[in-house]
C-alpha cells in the first residue's frame, strides 16, 4: 500500500514537471534604454543611445527602432521624349518615420523570410507593405527610390552584426550603443527587442522611446503653431530689423561710401 | 557647433547654415537677385523639410535685402518710384501667374513646360546680357553709365503719362514698367520663383535703367514681395522657422554687405557678365537635368525660390 502511494507521488510529480516543461514560454528578453527621453533644446545635437539587457541562452538579438507610420507626398520624374521632367506628385504610406535596426548576426541567420514579412523587420518588407497612390506604372522603380532617399538621410538603415552578446548559463547578455539621428523628428518612438532562434522570434519586448522639444525650441514651435499671426509679424519686424542693424554696423566699421 | 531649429525640427549646425546664408546674401548684394532658387535646394541636402527651407528661405531673404536696399539706398541707388510701380506691377503678374499655372496643371505635364520656360528664358535672358557685356567689354567701353545717357526708344517716349525717375536716369510712361514688371511677374509665378534673375536685365535692357540703380531698386521692391510671402507662409503653413531664418540672416545680410561693396567696385559691363555667367551656368545645369537620367525619380515637393 505504502509502495502503490509512493509510486502514485512520483508519477504525479513526473507528469507535473513535464506539462510545465510543456507549458513553459521562452522568457521575454529585458531591456533598458538611456536615455529614455531625448529632449530637444536650443543646443541639442543629437543624442547617443544606449541600450542593453538579457535574452535567453543561445539566441540571437535584433533590435528595432521605429517611428510612427508616415505619408509623404513626392514629385515623381517621368520621361517626355528625350526630356526628363515633373510627372505629377505620388503619396507614400504605410511605411514607419523612422526605421534602424540592430543586430547580432546577419539578419538572414536570424530570422526566416516569413518572420521579418510579418513584423515588417527588415527593408524589404517594408519595400513590400509600401502604399503608392496613384498605383504608376514604375512601382518597383518608386519604392526603390524612396528606400534610397530615406537611407541617404540616415533614416532607414540595418546594422548588422553590431550588438555584443556575451553568454551566460541561462541568459545572455547584450549591449549597443548608436548616435540618434539629427534629422529625426520629434515624436514617439519605440524600441523593440527580439529574442532570436532558428529562424523565428522567440520572444520580444518592447520600450518607448520619446523625443520631445523643451524649453525655447517647443515656445517657439508652438507660437508658429497657435499665434501664427503674431509670428508672421514678428518674423518680419526682426528679419527687417536684423538687416538695417547689420547694414547700420556695416556701415560704422567699414566707413562712409560715397556714391559713384 | 550645433542648433535645434524648432519649427523644422532637426538639429544643424551653426556654421554649415550662416555660410550657406552668406554665399546667397553676397550674391543678393552684388546682383540685387533674391537667390533663393539655389538657397532653397542646399537648404533641403542639409536635411530641412522642404517647405520650412522654402519658408524661411523667404524670410532671410527680408532681411538680406532689407540690408541690401539699405547699403544701396545710401549709395543713392534706390529708385523709391519706379521701384513701387515695379512692386505693383509684379504683384499683379504674381497673381495672374498663379491662374495660369492653374489652368496648365488642370492640361497636365504643367512642370514639363515650366522647366522648358526656365531653360528658354534663363537661356535668352543671359545668353543676350553675355554676348552684350561681352563686346562692351571688347570695345573697351567699361566706364559705368550715366544717368540718362541712354537715349530710349522713340515709340515708348510717346506712351502716355510720362513720368520722370531722376534716381534711375530715365523717363518712361507709367505704363511700360507696370507692364514690363507684370510680365516678369507673370514669368516668376509660373518659374516658381521671386524674378531678380530676369527683373535686373529688364531693368537694365529695357527701362535703360543703371545697372547700380537696376540692383539697389530690385533689392527695395524684393523686400516687400519676401516680407508678404513670409506672413503668408507663417500664417497658412506654420512652415517659417524663425531660429533657421535668423542663422541664414546673419550670414546673408554679412553676405550682403560685402556683395554691395564689391559690386560698386566693379564697373556695370563685369557686373552684368558675372550675372549673365551666374544665369548661363543655372540654365545649363537645368537643361542637363532635363536630359540626363536623374539619380532619384522622386524629389521633396517644394514652393520654389526667390
Amino acid at each position: 500500500m505504502k509502495r502503490a502511494r509512493t509510486a502514485s507521488l512520483v508519477a504525479l510529480a513526473v507528469l507535473s514537471f513535464a506539462l510545465s516543461g510543456f507549458s513553459q514560454e521562452p522568457a521575454a528578453p529585458t531591456a533598458r534604454i538611456s536615455p529614455e527621453v531625448i529632449r530637444m533644446d536650443a543646443f541639442y545635437g543629437g543624442a547617443q543611445i544606449r541600450v542593453e539587457g538579457e535574452v535567453p541562452a543561445g539566441s540571437g538579438v535584433y533590435l528595432v527602432v521605429k517611428g510612427p507610420q508616415i505619408e509623404e507626398s513626392f514629385n515623381k520624374k517621368g520621361r517626355f521624349g528625350p526630356i526628363w521632367a515633373n510627372a505629377g506628385k505620388v503619396r507614400i504610406a504605410g511605411v514607419p518615420a523612422l526605421f534602424i535596426g540592430f543586430s547580432s548576426a546577419p539578419l538572414a541567420d536570424l530570422l526566416s523570410r516569413e518572420a521579418l514579412e510579418a513584423g515588417q523587420l527588415d527593408v524589404t518588407s517594408i519595400q513590400a507593405q509600401m502604399k503608392v497612390d496613384p498605383p504608376v506604372m514604375d512601382q518597383p522603380l518608386v519604392r526603390e527610390n524612396y528606400l534610397k532617399l530615406k537611407s541617404d538621410q540616415g533614416i532607414l538603415q540595418v546594422n548588422e552584426g553590431t550588438v555584443a552578446v556575451t553568454p551566460g548559463e541561462n541568459s545572455s547578455r547584450y549591449a549597443v550603443s548608436f548616435a540618434w539621428p539629427k534629422v529625426a523628428p520629434p515624436a514617439d518612438y519605440r524600441l523593440e527587442v527580439y529574442a532570436c532562434r532558428d529562424g523565428r522570434v522567440l520572444s520580444r519586448a518592447e520600450l518607448p522611446l520619446k523625443v520631445l522639444k523643451v524649453g525655447f525650441p517647443e515656445k517657439m514651435a508652438g507660437m508658429a503653431k497657435d499665434r501664427a499671426v503674431l509670428y508672421g509679424i514678428l518674423c518680419i519686424l526682426v528679419a527687417t530689423l536684423a538687416g538695417l542693424g547689420i547694414d547700420f554696423i556695416a556701415s560704422r566699421l567699414g566707413g562712409k561710401v560715397s556714391a559713384h | 557647433m550645433s542648433i535645434f531649429l524648432p519649427v523644422a525640427g532637426i538639429s544643424i549646425n551653426l556654421f554649415l547654415v550662416m555660410g550657406a546664408g552668406a554665399i546667397v546674401g553676397f550674391m543678393s548684394g552684388m546682383f540685387g537677385v533674391g537667390g533663393g532658387f539655389l538657397l532653397t535646394p542646399i537648404l533641403i541636402m542639409m536635411g530641412i523639410p522642404p517647405t520650412v527651407a522654402a519658408a524661411s528661405d523667404s524670410c532671410q531673404i527680408v532681411a538680406a535685402s532689407a540690408s541690401g536696399a539699405a547699403a544701396h539706398f545710401r549709395l543713392k541707388n534706390v529708385d523709391v518710384k519706379l521701384g513701387s510701380i515695379l512692386l505693383i506691377g509684379g504683384l499683379v503678374g504674381g497673381a495672374i501667374g498663379v491662374r495660369i499655372i492653374k489652368v496648365l496643371r488642370a492640361m497636365g505635364n504643367a512642370d514639363f513646360l515650366i522647366t522648358v520656360t526656365y531653360v528658354v528664358v534663363l537661356g535668352s535672358v543671359g545668353g543676350y546680357m553675355f554676348f552684350e557685356s561681352l563686346n562692351a567689354l571688347r570695345r573697351g567701353g567699361m566706364a559705368p553709365k550715366k544717368s540718362g545717357a541712354v537715349k530710349k526708344p522713340g515709340l515708348l517716349s510717346r506712351l502716355p503719362f510720362q513720368m520722370n525717375f531722376p534716381t534711375a536716369g530715365v523717363q518712361h510712361s507709367v505704363f511700360v514698367p507696370f507692364f514690363l514688371c507684370m510680365v516678369v511677374g507673370i514669368l516668376a509665378a509660373i518659374m516658381g520663383v521671386g524674378g531678380g534673375f530676369i527683373m535686373v536685365p529688364m531693368m537694365v535692357y529695357l527701362l535703360r535703367m543703371p545697372m547700380h540703380v537696376a540692383v539697389g531698386t530690385d533689392l527695395f521692391q524684393i523686400f516687400f514681395t519676401c516680407a508678404g510671402v513670409t506672413f503668408m507662409q507663417a500664417t497658412t503653413n506654420h512652415t517659417v522657422d524663425l531660429v533657421l531664418a535668423l542663422l541664414l540672416m546673419i550670414g546673408s545680410t554679412i553676405g550682403a554687405q560685402i556683395g554691395a561693396r564689391v559690386g560698386k567696385r566693379l564697373r556695370g559691363d563685369q557686373l552684368k557678365i558675372l550675372l549673365a555667367s551666374i544665369v548661363l551656368l543655372v540654365m545649363v545645369k537645368m537643361a542637363f537635368s532635363l536630359v540626363v537620367t536623374p539619380a532619384s525619380l522622386l524629389s521633396y515637393a517644394t514652393g520654389g525660390g526667390h
